[in-house]
């Protein structure tokens, strides 16, 4: 074995192991990866913070200053929406809708799809031709159509457009774990697990699923830019309910303004936030794609 | 390593007799294409702390055989029959609890490619404490502490930091230490190394089965070393089988097998090893064509298409095990090397200008390939 020895000079500890990895992982982010890391983090900690914050409420017409008032007017930082409600403050309430269905969305579509996937991949047999069938046909209708039947259906709060999104995302969850647990399971440690004795039970929970959760944890995140743009859809279709606070919902209440009096910003302020949100999320998605990318081939 | 040692005198039973005998044992593959005979018709035993050495080119079922006697092959379509005694306790047929109960701890596996049989995602001290907790029920410290021991018994430098360490930051020879180390962990009587050394560096595969061999020693262990390279097994077994298509076809202690080769696929196989006093440049002797197709075997000597040596006699009729006159020594052949009929047969098929017999006599590559293609041709004239 020929063994890297550490330098010779004895007054120097060769250095931790964690060091030596560090660099690697922070050149992989960059510049840009930063950027939306920290965009990322502005948007969740006024979302989580937004009771706490000396906001104006977002309920309250201003009724001292025009409604769709220019950003800066009467101490309103972005202005005033059609309601007079101060656009600043319903941003930042707007976050926890976003908040919310990106977790629900990827806790509920990742759970249930990566448990259908890892089963069908791992036991095979009628138990895969039943469930990815079933998949397969789910998949097979136009997402959209269905989101707004389940939602129509159930009613439009904001439950039942987590429970509405995540079923959609589901079939995709259920092929990319079904078809990383079978490349998974024909590698040697799977049989190397049963020949020490490891019972089916323990092969998925040990073996198969640390391997299968990156994966689909790389996928979850772009799954989670599709989910906020996709209650920004139900919500400017209407279908969300008119208490809540949500980007969507704002950008269909500018409709009116942009259309008949020809001003833009209460529309586009909302859809800039969540442009720049679902570019954050996808753009931290590939690099954590990229980083796993890279840790797949050096395995 | 104390306790481990404690366990297996205890669980040992006094009975004498093989630690493993297999009988006429079969396994086939269900396939489309029909029926694969992988393993057709094999019988060996092994004793405590001896080693089987198991060779054979690729697609001579050596690795189906190790995985079958386990029981590691899960697909439904594998159907086996026979008989695999383990301590007398027959495993054909077993259940999957009742074979749990012996794998890992009773016998376990070393595999081929240590880049892919360790867990990429678990800290290699996990993948080894794993089956000490789970088997001998240790509590984690002392599970910690004894795979301690056992990496360093495998021969691993600062074995406190590797165990902190996940498989991708260390090299193969060492991972294969590391999965010697698992395999071993919970004390196993038998021990499989299927192709130990084929993914390894030259230099390393020395290390390794040095180290194989020595810890089989130390743990008085049977051993079963599946290769396809008789260099590996000449010095480190006590017998050897020798497979092709299936079957067994010459099986002998390890000092008999080498001083008198009676099977011409042995006798070939010997002679494409490379040798150090042949001058640079030299061709390797190679065996022309390829194993039979396994759904539908030659009716005669599988080996036959092949084989400088072969006669009509060998085409029609399959030759039987046969006994040497050293004992434990057994081949199929009709015509085996090293004898008068033998020598006969080769120098009729060299007046006959077969190109399997020139081959093997000149060492001519392009005979080598006629060989290939008289053999796909079914080439028996």
């Amino acid at each position: 074995m020929s063994e890297v020895l550490p330098a010779p000079d004895v007054t120097t500890p060769p250095p931790a192991p964690a060091e030596a990895a560090k660099p690697r992982r922070q050149g992989t982010l960059g510049v840009a990866g930063w950027l939306a890391a920290l965009w990322l983090l502005l948007v969740t900690a006024g979302a989580l913070l937004a009771p706490l914050l000396p906001l104006d409420d977002p309920q309250i017409t201003d009724f001292f200053v025009d409604n769709n008032s220019t950003p800066g007017t009467g101490g309103h930082l972005l202005g005033t929406d059609q309601n007079g409600y101060d656009i600043f403050s319903r941003l930042v309430w707007g976050g926890r809708v976003s908040l919310v269905v990106a977790f629900g969305v990827l806790l509920l579509g990742m759970t249930v799809g990566g448990l259908i996937g890892i089963l069908a991949g791992f036991f095979r047999g009628r138990l895969e031709t039943i469930l990815m069938s079933t998949v397969d046909i789910f998949l097979a209708f136009p997402s959209l159509i269905l989101l707004i039947a389940i939602v129509a259906f159930l009613g439009a709060d904001l439950k039942n457009v987590v429970i509405g999104i995540s079923l959609v995302s589901i079939p995709a969850f259920a092929r990319i774990a079904r078809a990383t647990t079978l490349s998974f399971s024909q590698r040697e440690f799977v049989t190397a697990a049963r020949a020490a004795g490891a019972s089916n039970a323990r092969i998925l929970v040990r073996e198969i699923l640390p391997n299968v959760i990156l994966p689909l944890l790389a996928f979850g995140l772009l799954v989670v830019a599709i989910a906020i743009v996709a209650e920004g859809s139900l919500a400017f279709l209407g279908l969300t309910s008119q208490e809540t606070i949500s980007w969507g919902g704002m950008i269909n209440g500018g409709r009116r303004p942009l259309q008949e009096e020809d001003i833009a910003h209460v529309a586009m302020i909302p859809s800039f936030v969540m442009f720049l949100t679902v570019l954050s999320v996808n753009f931290l998605g590939d690099r954590f794609r990229a980083a796993f990318d890279v840790k797949d081939a050096a395995l | 390593m104390a306790r481990s040692t404690n366990r297996r005198l205890l669980t040992a039973s006094p009975t004498e007799g093989p630690l493993l005998a297999v009988e006429d044992f079969r396994t086939h593959f269900d396939t489309p294409a029909g029926l694969v005979r992988a393993v057709d018709g094999v019988s060996l035993s092994l004793e405590r702390g001896k080693t089987l050495g198991i060779v054979g080119e690729s697609g001579s079922g050596k690795t189906v055989l190790s995985r079958s006697i386990m029981g590691l092959l899960t697909a439904r379509n594998v159907v086996r029959s026979g008989s695999v005694r383990f301590h007398g306790q027959e495993l054909v047929g077993a259940s999957n609890s009742q074979m749990r109960a012996l794998w890992g701890t009773e016998m376990a596996m070393v595999f081929q490619d240590p880049m892919t049989s360790l867990n990429p995602v678990m800290k290699i001290g996990r993948q080894i404490t794993e089956g000490l907790r789970f088997h001998l029920k240790l509590p984690k410290d002392e599970a910690g502490a004894q795979a301690l021991q056992l990496l360093e018994s495998v021969g691993i430098p600062d074995p406190k930091r590797r165990m902190e360490q996940y498989p991708h930051e260390l090299s193969g020879g060492m991972r294969q230490r590391v999965t010697i180390a698992i395999a071993l962990a919970c004390g196993p009587r038998l021990l499989f190394a299927d192709e130990p050394t084929t993914a390894l560096d030259v230099t390393v595969q020395a290390q390794i089965l040095n180290l194989l061999q020595q810890q089989q020693h130390e743990r008085h262990m049977g051993m079963v070393l599946v290769t396809h390279d008789l260099g590996v097994v000449a010095g480190r077994t006590d017998e050897i089988a020798v497979m092709y298509a299936g079957q067994i076809v010459e099986k002998a202690p390890t000092t008999t097998l080498f001083a008198n080769v009676r099977m011409p696929y042995t006798e070939a196989l010997l002679k494409s090893i490379p040798k150090l006093e042949q001058a640079s440049h030299t061709r390797l002797q190679i065996i022309g064509g390829r194993p039979p197709d396994l759904v539908s075997p030659p009716p005669g000597c599988r080996f036959a298409p092949r084989c400088p040596y072969a006669q009509p006699k060998c085409h029609a009729e399959a030759p039987p095990l046969i006994e040497a006159e050293t004992p434990g020594h057994e081949f199929r052949c009709w015509f085996p090397v090293g004898t008068q009929a033998g020598h006969d047969a080769l120098e009729r098929n060299l007046e006959q200008h077969l190109p399997a017999a020139e081959a093997a006599v000149t060492g001519d590559s392009h005979a080598a390939g006629l060989v290939e293609v008289a053999a796909e041709t079914g080439g028996d004239d």
